[in-house]
């Protein structure tokens, strides 16, 4: 290796350093320390259209537009007094031409012994395609951050309405309820018993609906469900009533119902009968006609289980994966019923509670349970 | 209290008491006041806050405010709750709503609030408690 | 710089405010657009022995409490003022020197009319009350090359980023600095920046040079693109009794470039 060592400095020796500096793939400039330019290669000469003897003497800021002079003076030169190097800096020359030419540019300063800028060298980079990609980029946050604030003044917007129209479709909802419960008072023939039976049936599946439809519309704004947890009151009736309802929508349908609740329960009663309507709903929907749908609601220590099961032919192992899904209406063949959100929102009113919404389904019968642990307490 | 509706029927019979209840769906304030009038009180109706207003100014033996919440007018339900709590303190305050519940700076001092639908055993049983205090 | 003493006023912490030196009056240094208080490196330290010296970063720059950085009280240079007058208030000023560099120069003058028994000297290094032309007042720059500055700083802060992690940079040439000295110079937030960029570039604070009780200097350079002699002219003709040094040296920022010219001429003032 050493044998080389004399060849390799004789080698370095024969550079031609002039040649170097004019014809780099750079722009090289050096000038004083106050800026003035005082030597320029030919690179740059030919990027700027400038003869080296036009540049001679000239302030470097001259060479830029108004913004980069600006710039020079309040970043550039303060960062090469105090750290004697800027680099990265992103100008435009301004040619002979008049155009701009993009640069990038390195800058490092020598200084005299006492401290002071004896003179600065500048490398100059084209960056005319970098500085294109880099507005595009500017252009694109830009335009993200503009549409991020139109999205979430939609959002407020879309959440307003559903709350409007929650309340709006449920008013007349509750007015037609209030009114069969008066009539249901009242001395009726048995066909008009049976008529207001029907409107109840209605109303209830009605009510069902819209619940559905506004909790999956405010879950997509990223709300999700939210819960109101009431220990106070009771979960059995609530389970009951929805049971009632539910019987009275489907009168020759056989519903059996086993309650064992220790209460209090720390849930959100409400959602609790949602989950349950929309699971009883679905297992009258698409269970055995002849065969009845069971109900069993227990504690066990601390963990609340409910489950419904119904009769009839099993779901499939690859519908069982997509049961939850919003949307998912079934295997298709017989015509389905509804917007195929219930199950997808009992799943989810399971999740909020911190519990889990499983199936079991063979031949004998098909079980949706609810499992959630209680709060102990102490 | 508990119990079927008839034997409080016969406490309220003794003492009637009169209830204002306010609810401008139409309906539902029948229903309401059926519940309340098969339990043996005496009810005064009124389909927003202004007519409420208009009723207990000329009237001096309400004993209770059954309102809902979410009316039209120049005021809601826990607007007038608290204007009745401010110029007759001594009648007492239910508020009812589809909601899910009411923050605790919307509902009145001693006030209760019940959510919609009501069964006829939870009102029944709402205005007796509060009756009672 | 010699050691800080840490005090305890907010308002020192947030504009990262450092005390040093010994005297009887303060004297408050003030940076301008696009840097912060280590501008002012080469000048203060030579009044260390006669002064208490207080240096301090405008919110949104150099060390400053960034997350103070409220775009409405900012968007004018009234807010500034706010500041430099809590900060004045907190440490006790009175009768004392404000020296203040380019925009800070305005906020200076805002703050004397503000309090005015804080300073009773005004040290103002290349002012401009309005950097764009309006009729016959020469500002020096069109409305449009001040667009074109604030889109060119844009481009410039693509590629620094807070995330860049400061690097302690050796002076194997001024070893008397030390290796205090980290690339957080000039670097501040890019958004904060464009936003202080338009307030000073924007702002049209010739209403704002009324005559003051305290005493004014005026330093000025040659060739200095963006407070030009016309306009030092112009803040001269504006504040009756106010004295104007033409300074040995050109470009913007002579406490940097030509440090001894402006220590000698301070001096002589104070």
């Amino acid at each position: 290796m050493s044998e080389d060592k004399p060849a390799l400095i004789a080698e370095a020796a024969a550079v031609d350093y002039e040649d170097l500096f004019e014809t780099a793939p750079c722009g090289y400039l050096s000038t004083d320390g106050n800026g003035r330019i005082l030597r320029a290669n030919r690179t740059f000469s030919d990027w700027t259209g400038f003869g080296g003897d036009l540049l001679a003497g000239r302030h470097f800021a001259d060479l830029l537009p108004i913004a980069g002079k600006i710039f020079y003076e309040t970043h550039f030169a303060p960062m090469l007094h105090v750290q004697s190097a800027f680099n990265e800096v992103a100008l435009d020359i301004v040619t002979a031409d008049g155009r701009h030419l993009p640069v990038l540019v390195n800058a490092a300063v020598r200084r005299d012994g006492d401290g002071s800028i004896a003179s600065i060298r500048i490398t100059l980079f084209k960056s005319t395609s970098r500085r294109a990609y880099e507005r595009g980029l500017i252009a694109q946050r830009d335009t993200a951050e503009a549409n991020i604030l139109v999205e979430r003044e939609d959002g407020e917007l879309r959440e307003q309405f559903i709350a409007v129209l929650g309340h709006d479709l449920r008013n007349p909802l509750a007015a037609i309820a209030s009114g069969v419960r008066l009539l249901d008072s009242e001395v009726l023939s048995e066909r008009s018993r049976k008529i207001l039976t029907l409107i109840d049936g209605s109303v209830v599946r009605a009510a069902g609906l819209i619940d559905n439809v506004l909790d999956f519309a405010r879950g997509r704004l990223g709300g999700g469900i939210t819960l109101q947890r009431e220990a106070r009151e009771p979960l059995e009736p609530v389970l009951r009533q929805v049971v009632a309802e539910l019987r009275a929508i489907a009168p020759d349908r056989t519903v059996d119902s086993i309650y064992n609740l220790a209460e209090p329960i720390d849930c959100d009663r409400v959602r609790i009968g949602q989950l349950v309507s929309n699971l009883l709903g679905n297992a009258l929907t698409h269970g055995a006609r002849n065969e009845p749908v069971r109900l069993n609601a227990q504690t066990h220590g601390c963990v609340l289980t409910i489950s419904i099961a119904n009769g009839g032919p099993p779901i499939s192992e690859a519908a069982r994966a997509r049961l939850f899904q919003p949307f998912y209406r079934g295997d298709g063949g017989v015509r389905e019923q509804g917007l195929g959100l219930g199950l997808h929102i009992a799943s989810e009113i399971a999740r909020a509670h911190g519990g889990t919404l499983e199936v079991r389904s063979d031949a004998a019968e098909t079980v949706f349970t609810f499992t959630m642990t209680l709060m102990q307490e102490v | 209290m508990t119990g079927r509706a008839g034997e409080d029927r016969g406490v309220a019979a003794i003492r009637k008491i009169t209830i204002l209840v306010v609810e401008d769906e139409t309906l539902v304030r029948m229903l309401g006041t059926d519940m309340l009038e098969t339990a043996g009180f005496i009810v005064r109706e009124a389909g927003d806050a202004d007519e409420a207003i208009a009723i207990l100014s000329a009237e001096d033996d309400i004993a209770l405010l059954f309102s809902d919440i979410d009316m039209p007018g120049s005021m809601d339900g826990v607007g007038l709750a608290k204007l009745v709590h401010i110029r007759w303190p001594a009648i007492r305050l239910l508020l009812t709503s589809g909601r899910q519940s009411l923050s605790p700076e919307q509902l009145p001092e001693a006030g209760q609030f019940m959510r919609k639908p009501w069964t006829e055993s939870a009102l029944i049983g709402n205005v007796n408690s509060l009756l009672a205090a | 710089m010699p050691a800080t003493k840490a005090l305890p006023d907010p308002i020192v912490a947030r504009l990262n405010a450092r005390v040093s030196g010994t005297g009887e009056r303060f004297m408050l240094f003030a940076h301008g657009f696009g840097c912060d208080q280590a501008m002012w490196r080469y000048v203060a330290p030579a009044f260390e022995a006669d002064f208490r010296v207080v240096l301090f970063d405008y919110v949104g720059a150099g060390g400053s409490d960034l997350a103070a950085y409220d775009p409405q009280k900012y968007a004018s240079l009234d807010g500034y003022a706010e500041d430099v007058v809590e900060l004045s208030r907190a440490l006790g000023l009175t009768d004392a020197i404000f020296v203040g560099h380019s925009v800070s120069a305005l906020v200076g003058l805002i703050a004397a009319r503000k309090a005015p028994e804080l300073f009773s000297t005004l040290v103002l290094v290349g002012p401009s009350p309005c950097y764009i032309d309006d009729g016959d007042y020469r500002g020096g720059f069109s409305r449009t090359q001040i667009d074109e500055l604030l889109e060119f700083l844009d481009i410039n802060h693509v590629g620094w980023s807070q995330a860049m992690a400061p690097v302690i940079m050796g002076n194997a040439d001024r070893p008397e600095l030390g290796e205090e000295l980290t690339s957080s110079f000039c670097r501040t937030d890019p958004d904060i920046a464009k936003r202080f960029a338009r307030t000073t570039f924007l702002s049209d604070s010739r209403a704002d040079l009324v005559p003051v009780d305290a005493r004014v200097l005026i330093l000025q350079c040659r060739d200095d693109v963006i407070a030009p002699e016309s306009v030092g002219a112009y803040v001269q003709a504006a504040l009756p009794g106010s004295e104007l040094v033409l300074l040995d040296a050109t470009g913007h920022c002579p406490n940097l470039s030509a440090p001894a010219e402006t220590i000698a001429a301070i001096k002589a003032f104070v």
